[in-house]
């Protein structure tokens, strides 16, 4: 039959076609969107201004909004931040940092370390330290989380957790580690002159991020203080141990943001993005004006403009324009301000605290001015101002509790707008004393936020969801 | 007696018109053949004929479409003909994949054809949206706002989050439809590409439903096929001029009931910089207002009304078409010119299309057919976003007299109260532009090699490019085009894409008779080659207002993306039937995907049909009332190949560094100069197979009443599996997503096609088609480990697939409930919010049924088409809005005040009660709620709005979608002028509406427009009710 023979020249024809010029044919896929393995640098780079972008972005505000530092605010709709504010804050709002902090920050930089390998210890140090500091966040916001088994890309994907105390006692050794690697005389390769973080050439930033190294480890151990003995030994042990710490404002661990486009602050951003989302806090803004604090002028914008007024909002206000909103202090003044993660500040506040309560080297009093000097300095106070400030608030007095209070107030104000710790430090010490606000969904302030959505729906090793936002982390002792 | 024979069978000539019973015009290009012998003619263009015929030849008229007429010439030399409309026939032979031509009695598959007729009927530019209503089995769904098409879903959903749109072809070819996905918290809404077809040109479309249908087209056949036939030139026929014209009218189809009592304001108060209507009541009073002036307070009934302009729509088409004994030719071109309702949105649309088909010898033909494309439009921000002028424009507030104050300085400034941009400075200052340059092409050779087989080879060719270039202004609030980053600033988005696809298919088609068997064999190759290319500029910190240029910027973030794909495939269509009433097809395609990996790229997809005409087999059931009945049954499987390279590379990649924290601040790299890479969260799998879609179908064909009552229906069931999905992982892992063959899907569905004739008359006809669509598409599986997936939408609302739930649920914070369902209410009397999201409603339609009609009264034609969808959820963030900020009339259904005043505050009424009962933890725990609150409470934020549920409506609805009345003018009147045939009409859309459940706005929008992601509405712009006439005459 003749259409056996041309359906057989047509098979005939087929087969050819999907034999070996076909198979070339359709070899064509290699993307060329997505490079298969990029330089180390360019890892580094996303990963250090991403660790810089989540500290500024949700990590700030939910702390600073929980802290009555930001005020939820609106004219139109609901806002997320009014939410926030009163303790509304959903597992699917964790989200995006949770995200963030893994699948950008931590991944990359855990990359980083893997491409470094033995050859260049300056980068695995560095790349360890942000690693370190960006877990310490997360434990401190969630509480147990994913450490050991985290970052395993395909080969586990659904990664067990981590108890809190097991991961700071890992995050602490791997500070140490760092030290050494980042002392380390060569390195092939080093972290490049335009890093977000101490910028420079790396032989002149080493001894900052050294600084920041024992810092951040001052920083750990105070959390653990109120839990762990063998914390108040390790941290006196630190102090005594010669180690150098952040020792002027120029030491500040912050990173970097320009007056451009999509490199700006993340603080600037969200208020040209979502304008009168975000405003002055009441609490913070009647502390501040009861003590004519001269900060006031680069935290906040005076309302109305021109009055040298400020103007904070509870939550629960009614929708509203009329408050100030955040200062250069935070934003710059088209988005250049950096972003402050362990300030100079900060260390002078911990060693305050450390002399008057953990037997810690030092003169409290000493260090507590100090703390209150290098936070004005930063905020671009004259330095008659500050005189002014300390001569009548600089003074601790009354029992060991009252003077916390002042020391934990003062760091409080110093904190403004900071990643988490101010959050910490009222976990840790009850300071200063805020009140659940108004409108509050629940009758406490949150002790930690609740686990991601996404986690619990997607990862079936996952801790159980929180019952409330009042779960402790493991250092927040009762 | 052999004389006188001779004397009278010698030959004489018989002449006569040839008219069409329906409307009486004159038929060109009939056949009229002596029967038993060679003698044949053709009529004219006036329906003329004249033949050579003796005395009791039998003279036999036919012409397609139309039932043939016998006529015995006797004593008469003129024999005047009427031939009968035969619908019937009409629909017996249709082109089913690959120019393969089937009599429709012997598909055992369900099909249905839509008329070009039905497409044109209300001058719809989108012939997406010329289908509602008119093909069971498919779910057309408008998506809002300008220029939009249609989603058009054809069975159900068999893919997650890939795309569910059926493969559109042209006369054999694929041609793109993508890009009607709008974005939800940026840009304007957006065309899909099938707005490039001019319907003018289009004869018919044919829908290709199941997988028996689809299979010849492999691994793109598994969302069904819509096989577009455009209009040919006809053999020996004088050339034909055509013009067709309509101007048309259009206003938004509904608009808000508003309040005119209370002003701009919050608890009675008057307040210059608020959006919300909930301020005092307007009695005159002086306020100062945003600009310092004094005014009265005073409401402004039409602010809103009176921002919409009237929208117009002119089309203009002229064509050519005609042949000669080997060769056929048409050419056309359409000009397309649309407004919204909305100023500055403008689309121009110019078609220029042409095919010429000639015998070079009497076995090979030539044809080719190509049309050039210029598609351009202007557009206003949409969706939720602050430069969408009807973001907050939908409540602008009621004593705010928009028309009237000033929007800008001098200097074009904005100058307005809102935190959005103003609806008129961002219509004038935001401007979107796109043009698009596409042709579609092809080349067709057909060679008879031998009397009963022919082989077939196309090539074919659809290329476009489209620009569009976007300006968000110096002092825009929304970065609707370039982002947030261009918010104060200013910002530039220039997109540049370019699309094409080159398909080449070869077929050798033979067809043999054996005793009762017939045999038909079809045997194909095809190869397609897939490219696209994305260049994307972003441009930020303008310093020139409105100037588009470059130049213009400060700073760059440019990004592009290529994609290419390529198939290979080989198919095969075998039919044998027995006596023409038992057909059994069997069909096959063996795909090769370059997607895949290597070894890993050949796929196979077979499938069988049955039809058993019963009326044939034993025609003595044939009676007055039956006249058929044709069962069928089939089964396929087909598939849905991945079509970019991410599935089939190593799961570790990069891409550009980049950070965003979900509320509009980002950072991309470059930064600051420094280049950055991360790891590309989306890992790849090499074990990847296409999706999988197996169906089976049962059905018949019935007719009765010799085919005045005739049904068509369909049961079926598909299942589809392997479905690809980025399967979203715990981010702990690095990852985001990893992207494997995950989840299954089922949908078990009913369709009806019954077409009536209820009423005949002399001079007319009454006919109805009922059209009935119901399926329910089923999540069964999602990945191991993963619970829900995101399709869509915000943190709540949004659109979740579910296992063991119905396709796209809508999932949202719920109001808390006690186990009995009561609401628990807060010691204010107040609803609260659940922490989490769960489903609130259902999106998906119980049932859509389309109802067209068409009577006929000697030259008049009355079209229209009923529109009736039974269920089907949507959250309307419009209907929030205009509840919470009070300015709907039902917030004013009660007096908002007392009379009485507290320190210069107006004391609130509270005349509503949430009915439920006091929370846990509550004073007065499981007591029933007696907390009256007032209309702002109730309807505000923290009231009904608190939850998403709150603003979930069932958005059922009855339309009538499309009407026209036409008149073909009396051929009597055309006899002494140049024109051959003419009509003139009025045609309608969206004429009325009705929605039970559902107040204030047209229901029929979708925040993402053709998306899997149906159910949700946030902000969007009006639907448009359009009126216009229409003329078509021939030359």
């Amino acid at each position: 039959m003749k259409i056996l023979k041309y359906s057989t020249l047509v098979l005939a024809a087929t087969a050819l076609l999907t034999s070996s010029s076909c198979k070339k044919a359709l070899d064509i896929n290699t993307s060329p969107n997505l490079p298969s393995d990029v330089p180390i640098n360019t890892l580094y780079s996303g990963a250090a201004t991403s660790v810089g972008f989540t500290a500024g972005s949700d990590f700030s505000r939910f702390s600073s909004l929980i802290m009555q530092q930001f005020a939820g605010q609106t004219t139109g709709g609901l806002t997320q931040p009014q939410q926030w504010a009163y303790y509304l804050i959903a597992p699917t709002d964790g989200n995006t940092l949770w995200a963030n902090c893994y699948s950008t920050v931590l991944v990359n930089l855990d990359l980083v370390v893997q491409k470094a390998g033995t050859a260049s210890p300056h980068y695995t140090g560095v790349a360890k330290l942000l690693e370190a500091y960006t877990y310490s966040l997360m434990v401190d916001t969630w509480g147990d989380i994913p450490y050991s088994e985290a970052l395993k890309l395909t080969s586990n994907l659904n990664p067990h957790y981590d108890a809190g105390q097991t991961i700071y006692t890992s995050l602490l050794a791997n500070i140490d580690a760092a030290i050494t690697e980042i002392n380390a005389t060569s390195s092939a390769l080093e972290v490049p002159d335009s890093s977000p973080i101490y910028p420079g050439p790396f032989s002149q930033t080493k001894p900052q991020w050294i600084k920041f190294a024992n810092t951040l480890k001052l920083r750990l151990l105070l959390h653990e203080s109120k839990k762990n003995a063998a914390a108040v030994t390790a941290l006196n042990t630190l102090l005594s141990s010669g180690a150098q710490f952040l020792a002027n404002n120029g030491d500040n661990f912050s990173a970097g943001f320009t007056s451009t486009p999509n490199a700006q602050n993340p603080a600037y951003q969200f208020d040209l993005d979502r304008v009168g989302n975000i405003v002055a806090n009441k609490y913070i803004v009647d502390k501040m004006n009861n003590s004519s604090d001269p900060r006031r002028a680069s935290y906040f914008t005076d309302f109305p403009t021109g009055s040298g007024l400020y103007v904070g909002s509870a939550s629960g206000d009614d929708p509203s324009a009329d408050f100030s909103k955040l200062g250069t202090y935070l934003e710059g003044t088209t988005g250049e301000a950096p972003v402050r993660m362990l300030t100079f500040a900060e260390y002078n506040f911990i060693r305050a605290e450390a002399a008057l309560t953990l037997g810690a080297p030092g003169d409290a009093q000493a260090f507590f001015q100090a703390g209150i000097t290098a936070s004005m300095t930063d905020a671009g106070v004259a330095s008659g101002d500050i005189t002014t400030y300390i001569t009548a608030h600089g003074t601790l007095a009354g029992t060991t509790a009252n003077k916390l209070e002042q020391i934990i107030n003062e760091k409080y104000l110093a904190s403004f707008g900071i990643a988490v710790e101010q959050w910490s430090d009222w976990r840790r010490t009850g300071y200063p004393t805020i009140s659940v606000v108004k409108s509050a969904v629940v009758p406490y302030i949150p002790r930690s936020l609740y686990y991601p959505e996404t986690e619990t729906d997607l990862n079936p090793n996952a801790n159980k969801q929180k019952s409330g936002l009042d779960a402790r982390v493991f250092w927040d002792a009762q | 007696m052999l004389s006188v024979t001779q004397i009278y069978a010698q030959n004489r000539t018989i002449s006569g018109t040839v008219t069409a019973s329906d409307d009486g015009l004159p038929i060109p290009g009939v056949s009229v053949k002596v029967q038993g012998s060679k003698t044949g003619t053709i009529s004219n263009s006036d329906g003329k004929y004249s033949i050579q015929a003796k005395q009791g030849d039998v003279l036999v008229f036919s012409f397609v479409g139309y039932s043939s007429a016998n006529h015995t010439v006797s004593g008469a030399n003129t024999i005047n003909v009427k031939l009968l409309v035969d619908s019937k026939q009409l629909s017996e032979v249709l082109v089913t994949s690959y120019g393969i031509e089937r009599s429709k009695k012997s598909l055992g598959y369900g099909t249905t054809t839509v008329s070009g007729q039905s497409i044109t009927a209300t001058q719809n530019t989108n012939f997406t949206n010329s289908l509602d209503g008119k093909i069971p089995g498919v779910q057309v769904s408008g998506s809002g706002g300008a220029f939009t098409g249609s989603s058009i879903l054809i069975r159900g959903n068999v893919t997650f989050t890939g795309n569910n749109q059926p493969l559109i072809v042209v006369d054999g070819l694929p041609i793109d439809n993508g890009g009607g996905n709008t974005p939800l918290q940026s840009g304007p809404s957006l065309s899909n590409r099938g707005i490039d077809i001019n319907p003018e040109d289009i004869e018919s479309t044919t829908v290709l439903k199941g997988a028996a249908a689809t299979v010849l087209y492999g691994s793109r056949g598994a969302s069904g096929v819509i096989v577009i036939t455009t209009k040919k030139g006809t053999k020996n026929k004088k050339a034909e001029i055509e013009y067709s014209g309509s101007y048309g009218f259009g206003s938004p189809d509904r608009l808000p009931d508003y309040q005119n009592t209370y002003g701009q304001g919050n608890n009675g108060v008057y307040n210059k910089a608020l959006a919300t209507s909930w301020g005092p009541v307007i009695a005159g009073q002086n306020e100062v207002n945003f600009f310092g002036q004094n005014e009265p307070l005073k409401a402004y009934p039409d602010n809103i009304k009176d921002f919409f302009q009237t929208a117009h729509t002119a089309q203009n088409n002229i064509s050519i078409n005609g042949g000669g004994d080997k060769t056929t030719f048409r050419a056309s071109y359409g000009n397309d010119y649309d407004t919204y309702v909305i100023p500055d949105n403008t689309l121009r649309r110019n078609n220029l299309t042409a095919n010429v088909r000639t015998e070079v010898t009497p076995k090979f033909r030539v044809g080719t057919s190509f049309s050039y494309i210029n598609n351009e439009s202007s557009r206003t921000q949409q969706g939720n976003q602050l430069s969408n002028p009807l973001f907050r424009g939908w409540f602008i507030p009621r004593s705010y007299d928009l028309q009237g104050l000033p929007y800008q300085d001098a200097a074009g400034n904005q100058t307005w109260f809102g935190t959005t941009d103003n609806p008129y400075w961002t219509i004038q200052h935001n401007r979107f532009h796109d043009e698009t340059n596409r042709v579609l092409g092809n080349i067709n050779l057909t060679y008879d090699i031998l009397k009963w087989l022919t082989a077939d080879l196309k090539v074919g060719e659809d290329y476009y490019g489209t620009n569009n270039n976007a300006i968000d202004d110096i002092g825009n609030k929304g970065g609707g085009n370039a982002g947030g980053s261009s918010v104060g600033v200013g910002g530039l988005a220039f997109n540049e894409n370019t699309y094409r696809n080159t398909d080449v298919y070869f077929t050798l088609n033979g067809t043999r008779t054996y005793g009762d068997f017939n045999f038909s064999l079809n045997l194909g190759g095809e190869y397609l080659d897939n490219y696209q290319n994305y260049n994307q500029q972003l441009a930020y910190g303008l310093s020139i207002p409105g100037f588009v240029n470059l130049s213009n910027a400060s700073t760059y973030v440019p990004t592009n993306s290529t994609y290419h794909y390529r198939i290979a495939g080989a198919f095969a269509d075998f039919v044998v039937d027995y006596k023409k009433w038992l057909t059994l097809n069997l069909k096959a395609r063996n795909d090769w995907n370059s997607t895949l990996a290597v070894g890993k790229q050949s796929i196979f997809y077979p499938a069988a049909a049955l039809s058993f005409v019963l009326t044939d087999a034993v025609p003595s059931l044939k009676t007055n009332t039956v006249s058929e009945i044709k069962l069928r049954a089939n089964y396929g499987k087909v598939g849905k190949g991945p079509t970019d390279f991410i599935y089939n590379t190593s799961n570790t990649t990069f891409a550009a560094a980049g950070i965003s924290d979900g509320f509009g601040p980002t950072i991309t790299f470059p930064f600051n100069g420094v280049p950055g890479f991360g790891l590309n969260t989306i890992a790849g799998n090499p074990n990847l197979t296409p999706e999988f879609t197996k169906e089976v179908e049962l059905g018949g064909e019935f007719g009765f009443f010799k085919n005045r009552l005739t049904i068509d229906g369909s049961y079926y069931h598909r299942t589809s599996t392997n479905i690809i999905l980025q399967v979203p992982v715990s981010n702990a892992s690095g990852l985001g997503f990893f992207t494997q063959n995950a989840g299954s899907i089922k949908t078990n569905g009913i369709e009806l096609g019954v077409t009536g004739t209820p009423l005949k008359w002399n001079n007319g006809f009454w006919q109805i088609g009922v059209n009935f669509t119901h399926f329910v598409s089923t999540v069964t599986a999602l990945a191991p480990g993963v619970s829900t997936i995101f399709l869509g939408g915000f943190t709540t609302p949004n659109i979740q697939l579910v296992a063991g739930d119905q396709f796209g649920q809508i999932y949202g914070t719920a109001y808390q409930r006690n186990g009995s369902g009561q609401l628990l209410l807060d010691q204010n009397g107040l609803p609260m919010a659940t922490a989490a999201v769960q489903k609130i409603g259902n999106p998906n339609p119980k049932y859509d049924l389309g109802i067209t009609n068409t009577v006929n009264y000697k030259g008049f034609n009355l079209f229209f088409v009923f529109d009736i969808k039974k269920g089907g959820d949507l959250y309307s963030r419009n209907y929030a809005d205009v509840e919470r900020n009070g300015v709907a009339a039902e917030t004013a259904e009660f007096p908002r005040f007392t009379g009485a005043s507290v320190n210069n505050v107006p004391v609130q009424t509270t005349p509503y009660l949430f009915p439920g009962v006091y929370a846990p933890g509550t004073p007065k725990a499981g007591q029933a709620n007696t907390t009256q609150v007032s209309a702002q409470t109730y309807y505000g934020n923290a009231g009904k709005y608190i939850a998403a549920e709150g603003y979930i409506y069932d958005t059922s609805w009855f339309r009538l979608r499309e009407a026209n009345l036409s008149y073909n003018l009396p051929k009597g009147w055309m006899d002494h002028s140049p024109f051959g045939r003419a009509s003139i009409g009025v045609y309608g859309r969206n004429l009325w509406l009705y929605t039970p459940h559902y107040k204030h706005f047209d229901p029929e929008q979708n925040a993402l427009g053709i998306n899997n992601a149906q159910g949700l509405e946030f902000n969007s712009q009006p639907a448009v009710r359009e009126i216009g006439v229409n003329l078509r005459f021939t030359l």
